[in-house]
């Protein structure tokens, strides 16, 4: 599985490299911003994203957008990481079109069988 | 003036008392005086004819006259008897002869008799011829009768007396004139002759003259008689006549009280219609002066209420302008429209009438009749005065009164409140970011070490390890449950409510909190009844409920004890129950477990057991918002017999939605092990 993460937060791409280094046949790509994930995007092919939500622009849900709006990324599979928990903020997250929202802080080791099923489902709905 | 009046009117009903009482008195005094000169002349008329008829037979008589008193009957009795029968007025015919002895008579009982002792005899035979002697009256002696005795002394031819005709009047006579009369109550007719012997007295009733008795009415009646001045004590009318060529003199006279008794009728009623007269005048002076004293108060009265009304007018002039609120009141059919200064600079008008009409551009719907009086127009964005989209809501009330609809409007810019609003909403979002994404690191980082890089530890470090991800798991907790509050508070609570698997979601729960309860040494299991029903609910705000209620039993239960979750189908809820081994609730907790900042449970001084005080309160709040209904049941220490076990079971219920609720065979969730 490959998997692109986006945070802003260099410790947070720290622990989450560190984290899928535990977990078989996951190859981790980490992006600083929204635009390095997306230009990322253009040259490699991923299985999963996971994208925190508050970035600035683009920010999470805007990448998820553009992502959703483009044929080519139909299969893949995508998880917006959020510190919003209600608020228009959080409807606007909601809206954007990831296959899940999450929650911040949330189990990193929860987070591979999160993802198997959701590439999954990606994989029999584009079947 | 009206006391003067009433003087008025009663002063001219005495006046004209006064007057009538002279006016009857005088007619009464000559109706007396003209009876007294009637019967006078009738009397007198009489008596002279009978003289004249006698005087007529005087030269035959004397020339037969005899003084045998047989021969003189022979001679003279026919026509002295003719006589005698001719006139009314004479009784009885006597003839004497010079010595006085009665020759003849029509009474022939005094035939012979001597009458030479007679007044009128001897006033007769002293009498020139031709004379008519009229004497006092006397007592018959042939009859008894009372008489007046007439006399005429008789002469021959040649002067040579020759003896007295005698005739007499009864006083049936004069009765017969004064029957004429008509008399009066109180009226006396008396006859006399000049020397005062009395000839006849007649009176209508002898009741007249009886003593009267004094009454107040009588001493008014003397008072006026005295004022009129006609004397009081005799009050009596008399008056006299003298009959003609006659020595008699006839006298009337009549108590003046009968006289005027027609009068004094007169006078009580003339009295009593002015004394009316002069009440009603006094009663409708009264009443008019009442109905003044009426008129003069209710325009005191209406000058009050219209100063009072200005005064409320003006109180409410003061109050519209000065009024923080944009009010704007008009009338449907545009006669009438006011708005208050705040609206006119809202609206960006000049006048009421062009606010009304900016009022009708922003919310169209504003005359509406949705049914209901009162309603709110949802929040509408419009330019201002000063070009900025501002935003507005509108309460409008409707008040219709027949044909005509007032509506009175208070409108509300919302654009600074908005505006606060976001700020606060951008302000908790980025707490919740700042507050959340070191802790992201710090409970990924200890949870990773723990997991992957704490074998081979020395003891002490590993505790270190457990003790920061307990209290970053506690941070965690405090940063959640603050935050939820707030949103509960300000009613920004969004559910995401969908259908959600009920026993799915429960073992994303108990997963979550694995680590957290091998961090207690507590054992934490699910058991379900195997069915897979959807519930409606929130699920992240589920997963909080459950996080509070599972990290609850866990921080309660005593070392290496149990957390027993359990999920199963009941009567068409799913039904969701969190027990625990600890000591139970204390009584004097209950009451107020679901509140705010409760008093918490003392967890025998380990580090850490102490909440924020809100878990309970924030899970009630979700559950009943989701449509759910929590309770407990619990057993503390004190309240249980010997050998019984203490605990707590909390329990959740929502409706079943859908998905397969039959219940399956039971299984156990294993509890993961991943220290």
């Amino acid at each position: 599985m490959r998997l692109l993460y986006v945070d802003d937060e260099e410790d947070i791409l720290q622990l989450a490299r560190i984290a899928m280094r535990f977990e078989e046949g996951v190859e981790v790509t980490l992006a600083l911003s929204g635009a390095q994930a997306l230009e990322i995007l253009e040259t490699q092919s991923f299985d999963a994203l996971v994208i925190d939500a508050m970035m600035p622009a683009p920010d999470g849900p805007q990448v998820v957008a553009q992502l959703r709006s483009d044929p080519r990324f139909e299969g893949l599979a995508i998880v917006l990481a959020s510190a919003m928990t209600h608020g228009p903020e959080h409807d606007r997250i909601v809206q954007a079109g990831a296959d899940r929202v999450i929650a911040k802080p949330f189990d990193l080791a929860t987070l591979r069988v999160m993802l198997d099923q959701l590439i999954l489902q990606r994989a029999g709905r584009a079947s | 003036m009206v006391a003067l009046a009433c003087i008025g009117i009663i002063g001219v009903a005495g006046w004209s008392a006064y007057f009538d009482l002279r006016q009857t008195i005088g007619a009464a005094g000559e109706r007396n005086a003209r009876a007294a000169d009637l019967l006078a002349i009738q009397i007198s008329n009489t008596v002279q004819n009978a003289s004249l008829q006698i005087e007529v037979q005087m030269e035959e008589l004397a020339k037969g006259w005899i003084d045998d008193p047989i021969r003189f009957s022979r001679r003279h009795a026919p026509m002295l008897t003719a006589l005698a029968d001719s006139s009314d007025a004479i009784d009885a015919v006597v003839a004497a002869g010079l010595e006085g002895v009665v020759l003849w008579s029509t009474t022939t009982r005094i035939v012979g008799v001597d009458i030479s002792d007679r007044e009128y005899f001897r006033d007769a035979m002293s009498a020139p011829p031709g004379t008519m002697v009229l004497g006092d009256p006397i007592i018959s002696r042939g009859t008894g009768r009372y008489l007046t005795p007439l006399a005429w002394p008789v002469h021959d031819a040649d002067g040579v007396r020759k003896g007295v005709l005698a005739a007499s009047l009864d006083v049936g006579f004069f009765g017969s004139f004064v029957e004429t009369l008509a008399l009066e109550p109180g009226m006396t007719v008396e006859v006399a002759t000049n020397k005062g012997e009395r000839v006849l007295v007649a009176s209508l009733s002898e009741e007249v003259r009886a003593p009267r008795r004094s009454t107040s009415e009588d001493a008014i009646f003397e008072a006026m008689m005295s004022a009129a001045g006609l004397g009081g004590g005799a009050g009596v009318l008399a008056a006299g006549a003298q009959a003609p060529n006659l020595d008699y003199r006839i006298s009337v006279t009549q108590d003046i009280a009968p006289a005027i008794s027609d009068w004094k009728l007169r006078a009580i009623v003339t009295t009593a219609f002015a004394i009316s007269l002069a009440a009603i005048l006094a009663v409708s002076a009264v009443s008019v002066r009442n109905r003044q004293f009426a008129l003069v108060t209710a325009m005191i009265r209406a000058r009050n209420d219209e100063r009072a009304a200005t005064r409320a007018r003006a109180e409410f002039e003061a109050i519209f302008e000065s009024v923080g609120d944009s009010v704007v009141i008009y009338d449907a059919d545009g006669e009438f429209s006011r708005a208050s200064r705040a609206a006119l600079n809202q609206l960006g008008a000049a006048d009421a009438e062009s606010a009304v009409e900016r009022l009708l551009e922003i919310f169209p719907e504003i005359e509406e009749d949705q049914g209901s009086p009162r309603r709110d127009l949802a929040a509408r964005e419009a330019v201002g005065p000063d070009g900025v989209v501002r935003e507005f809501s509108c309460a409008v009330s409707r008040v219709e009164t027949g044909a005509r609809l007032t509506l009175f409007c208070i409108l509300r810019d919302l654009t600074q409140e908005r505006r606060l609003e976001r700020a606060r909403a951008r302000f908790v979002a980025s707490v919740n970011h700042e507050l959340r994404t070191p802790l992201t690191s710090l409970k990924g980082s200890l949870d990773m070490f723990a997991r992957h890089f704490a074998a081979g530890l020395d003891a002490d470090a590993a505790t270190l390890i457990k003790l920061s991800q307990r209290n970053a798991e506690r941070l965690l907790n405090l940063v959640n449950d603050v935050l939820t509050v707030q949103a509960i508070d300000a009613d920004g609570l969004s559910l995401s409510v969908a259908p959600v698997k009920a026993d799915e979601a429960v073992q994303d729960a108990v997963d979550s909190l694995q680590g957290y309860a091998d961090g207690f040494g507590v054992r934490l299991i699910l058991v379900t009844d195997g069915s897979h029903p959807t519930i409606l609910v929130d699920r992240d705000r589920l997963l909080q409920v459950f996080a509070n209620l599972i990290s609850n039993a866990v921080k309660f239960s005593p070392r290496n004890g149990e957390v027993r979750v359990s999920m199963a189908v009941e009567a068409g809820s799913v039904v969701y129950e969190v027990a625990d081994d600890g000591d139970g609730i204390p009584w004097d907790l209950r009451a107020r477990l679901f509140e705010r900042f409760a008093p918490g449970r003392d967890r025998g001084g380990i580090a850490g057991a102490q909440g924020t005080g809100l878990g309970l309160a924030i899970s009630h709040e979700l559950v009943t918002r989701l449509g759910g209904d929590i309770g407990y049941e619990t057993r503390a220490v004190g309240e249980i017999a010997p050998g019984e076990a203490s605990g707590t079971v909390f329990r959740i219920r929502f409706a079943v939605h859908g998905g397969d609720d039959r219940a399956g065979e039971g299984r156990q969730g294993a509890p993961r092990e991943e220290v």
